[in-house]
């Protein structure tokens, strides 16, 4: 806690992996070990792994539709402040508040719970997405770690 | 029982009730298989109730909770039922955030939802 908003230092970490379902465990781990530095509560290590998850699995399930592609995690850590990045050159979203509504899908015959976002925005401070049709589509979140318990 | 941790999916079976032991961490991955294999064992075995075992179990997203409605479904159609038990406090918020609790009932251990059965 020493120093804190002064000249904090920035630093970065990015991966690049195959769009496949079992990288999904891999971004989250990699996510939960990147902030493990600042060290985190357990709430808020598991916050991170289950935003990142679902990011990535949006980006193997939608923006590839389970077809090849690259998923892009740039992770960047400023004082308490981590900042995730997903980026998929996939599909990309037509209606990105249509499909940040709770419950929406846009592949309801399967197994599908909609909540993807909603747990994104639930369990970080900030999720901000970037899309386009056929270009791809980047979740960019953020949460500050220490912050004091919330009650919802 | 063993006490080994699980790091599959387990699924038995006696008479209705099919116990679905959840691996570790239950993701889209994860999930993928279970959706067919419970679904040969509902088929298959006549199953009426389900019970979802999270002993094993420490993560879990939003495809888990994709995979226990869709399998919610399957009992739903036939008037059967389905159970959670072995729930930590992580993934009761994720249970309670999704609104599970409001087809699916808590037990305390696959004991407890057998004796608990409702239908």
């Amino acid at each position: 806690m020493n120093n804190k908003n002064e000249a904090l230092e920035t630093e970065s970490v990015t991966v690049l992996m195959e769009s496949r379902s079992h990288n999904e465990q891999f971004a989250r781990s990699v996510a939960a070990m990147f902030v493990s530095r600042l060290d985190p509560t357990i709430d808020e290590l598991d916050d991170v792994k289950t935003a990142v998850s679902e990011a990535v699995t949006n980006a193997v399930i939608h923006g590839y539709d389970n077809a090849e592609g690259i998923i892009e995690m740039k992770l960047t850590l400023k004082g308490d402040m981590v900042t995730v990045s997903i980026k998929d050159e996939g599909v990309g979203i037509e209606d990105v508040e249509k499909a940040m509504e709770p419950m929406y899908t846009s592949k309801p015959s399967r197994e599908r719970s909609g909540m993807g976002f909603s747990f994104m925005e639930a369990f970080m401070d900030s999720v901000k997405v970037i899309s386009s049709p056929g270009k791809g589509t980047t979740v960019i979140m953020t949460k500050v770690f220490g912050q004091p318990l919330r009650f919802e | 029982m063993s006490n080994e941790l699980q790091s599959e999916t387990t699924y038995r079976r006696y008479r209705d009730v099919l116990v679905i032991g959840l691996p570790p961490e239950v993701d889209h991955h994860s999930s993928q298989g279970m959706k067919e294999t419970a679904g040969t064992y509902i088929k298959n075995g006549h199953v009426r109730y389900v019970i979802f075992d999270f002993k094993n179990t420490s993560f879990m997203d939003s495809a888990g909770i994709g995979m226990l409605l869709g399998q919610y479904k399957l009992m739903n159609a036939v008037h059967g039922s389905v159970a959670v038990c072995s729930v930590d406090r992580r993934i009761n918020r994720i249970l309670d955030m999704s609104g599970i609790y409001q087809i699916a009932r808590r037990y305390e251990s696959i004991e407890e939802a057998l004796s608990g059965r409702e239908n």
